[in-house]
């Protein structure tokens, strides 16, 4: 499958601010080849080499993009996948709020990768990332429902997302506790995030979200089997 | 503008240090002439002597603290053991140094048939060897293994070495010098390379210690520096290297800020030399039977260049947050250290503080902030 004309033309719009960037379509494959230059007030910040790939599900897949000069070394910590060697932009949950489906190539370009490169480009000098940085894996998708829900509890994020996902739940109580019904409460948002995401991606979180419940349930039960199991071994002579 | 405060002091030093340090071109090519002269010797000493030899660094090339010299067109020194691996009942001083020195010219003409684009020339020293190659020169010290262990610590790399005259053997272990330096810094060694891990690919375990410098070896090389440029004309006076290393190792308090480190070093180092009965002692960390001050009980100038040097010392580097402006730092700075190395040093730090300015205007005007991630 091509990727549709109209998007092509919004990604070659959007090369006319970023000079540095090829386009470059070869049958089905389309991607840009290029530089990426930092300034802020006539300094060079850094230069970096990228090819960004276009997914044939662009926009609901988010563009891939490689920093290919070798300045950002290929590790978690930096926030570059080892095995791929892929940037890793922001959690894909993010996604509404940062550069939602709709907006154009160039509000990517704008925002979550110039982010990305200056993030780094702080970090080589700076030794860190200024605006803070998501823990890897499913961790970091939690610490963001955690925030945007201002929630405390794992547990409760899940009841919102399962509850919320459907538009028919939207007359039910929130989960969150405040007595108010979803949509008036956490029901907009989670419908956002959704229309927003990959299927797979969305369904992948609640697996992920629901394995850990699952884990920590067992884990609570098994030491309450061993608190009775440790009862009951005792005799009442041990006690007295 | 920015203030000299600790932490800018500190950025400030660093680039002090990159421009007293040797450049890094320089340190690889001498690094390659080191290794090709080792395996030449060797496979020279199987060979002519059919017995084994191993040539090392000793040292500031080994304890990682080398300066670049005083004058530009100067060579800076690569120094090495040479040690022949034989008892030494079966050699006499004068047969070992001549014996190193005839491999040594067999090496050249080894070159010259080669045709190597860079042919270093021989001189004889009173108790090594020097091979002279452009930029820098390499000591290279004949020695034996010590067997009957004269040093408690590390007795297995103790080595006798050749006197001045060639008569009595001297006890030497730079190996077993440079692992207790290691050892007193091992905190900040392995805080760099968790520093230098992060900014590269490689894994804390897999960067070897000489490839990272500390705050101690860095302020070990301002304070070598500081030295070189006080004594330019009385070399003889010039406070020896290893009891400023010693000194400065038993004073540091592994701050991880340079500045810092220089003021802790400058305030206690003089606290580590003993006076008995009227003589100081600078004791050899790991042999507490050698002074590494016993020369000043014959002649006290030196003792009292070194007390003179740490003074000045002082006066320059301690307090700095409070003396001033970083235009009256260089300027001071500038006749103690030297005019390229401060005002190289002051150009990268102001590139480097306009940079770090840029990049907090870029972050600050983020409209929209993300938190990368990885899946």
């Amino acid at each position: 499958m091509a990727l549709k004309r109209r998007y092509l033309e919004d990604i070659e719009k959007s090369l006319k601010q970023y000079s540095g960037l090829n386009l470059i379509v070869e049958g089905n494959e389309v991607s840009l080849k290029g530089q990426w230059s930092l300034e802020q007030d006539g300094i060079v910040l850094q230069t970096y080499d990228i090819l960004i790939s276009i997914p044939e599900d662009y926009p609901v897949c988010v563009p891939i993009v490689y920093e290919t000069g070798g300045k950002i070394p290929r590790k978690m910590d930096r926030h570059i996948n080892p095995s791929s060697g892929d940037a890793c932009l922001f959690v894909e949950d993010e996604r509404w709020e940062i550069w939602p489906i709709g907006a154009s190539f160039k509000e990517f370009l704008d925002v979550p990768l110039r982010n990305f490169f200056i993030y780094q480009a702080y970090f080589e000098v700076m030794g860190h990332f200024p605006q803070g940085e998501r823990s890897h894996g499913i961790i970091g998708k939690i610490e963001y429902f955690l925030e945007k829900f201002n929630l405390d509890s794992e547990d409760t994020v899940l009841n919102i997302l399962m509850t919320a996902e459907s538009p028919s739940t939207q007359n039910l109580l929130c989960p969150c506790g405040k007595s108010r019904k979803l949509k008036y409460c956490h029901g907009p948002v989670v419908h956002r995030m959704k229309t927003n995401i990959n299927s797979e991606i969305w369904n992948k979180t609640i697996f992920q979200l629901k394995e850990r419940r699952f884990e920590r349930r067992s884990h609570s039960i098994e030491k309450r089997m061993k608190i009775q199991e440790d009862f009951f071994n005792t005799s009442p002579l041990d006690i007295l | 503008m920015f203030d000299p405060n600790l932490n800018q002091l500190d950025l400030y030093f660093n680039e002090i240090y990159k421009n007293l340090d040797i450049p890094a071109h320089l340190l690889a090519t001498a690094n390659q002439r080191y290794m090709d002269l080792a395996e030449w010797l060797k496979k020279d000493s199987e060979k002519r002597f059919n017995s084994n030899s191993i040539l090392y660094p000793q040292g500031s090339i080994l304890l990682g603290t080398p300066v670049m010299p005083v004058k530009a067109r100067d060579d800076f020194d690569y120094d090495l053991v040479y040690l022949r691996e034989i008892k030494k009942e079966g050699i006499t001083q004068k047969e070992l140094k001549k014996q190193v020195g005839d491999q040594l010219k067999a090496y050249i003409e080894y070159l010259k048939e080669e045709n190597s684009d860079d042919i270093p020339t021989l001189m004889e020293g009173k108790r090594c060897w020097t091979l002279k190659y452009p930029k820098f020169h390499m000591d290279i010290l004949p020695a034996l293994p010590d067997e009957e262990g004269e040093y408690k610590m590390n007795a297995k790399d103790g080595i006798i070495i050749t006197d001045k005259d060639l008569h009595h053997w001297q006890y030497s272990n730079p190996k077993g010098y440079n692992a207790w330096f290691k050892y007193q810094m091992r905190q900040s060694i392995h805080e760099e390379k968790v520093k230098l891990a992060r900014a590269s690919t490689l894994e804390v375990e897999e960067i070897p210690d000489n490839n990272v410098k500390t705050t101690l070896q860095r302020a070990i090389q301002i304070l070598k520096r500081h030295r070189d440029s006080t004594f330019k004309g009385e070399k003889d006076d010039k406070p020896i290297s290893v009891i400023i290393n010693t000194l400065a190792t038993k004073a540091y308090k592994n701050s991880s800020n340079l500045y810092q480190t220089l003021q802790d070093i400058l305030t206690e180092m003089d606290k580590h030399i003993v006076e008995k009965n009227g003589v100081y002692i600078v004791e050899n960390p790991i042999n507490p039977k050698e002074n590494f001050a016993d020369k000043w009980e014959r002649y006290p100038e030196r003792k009292n260049a070194f007390y003179s040097w740490l003074k000045s010392a002082k006066e320059e580097f301690i307090g700095l947050e409070r003396k001033g402006s970083f235009s009256e730092i260089n300027e001071r700075l500038q006749k103690s250290l030297g005019n390229d190395v401060v005002t190289g040093a002051w150009n990268s730090f102001e590139k480097l503080n306009a940079k770090k300015n840029a990049l907090n205007i870029a972050v600050s005007n983020i409209k929209t902030p993300t938190k990368p991630w990885v899946p």
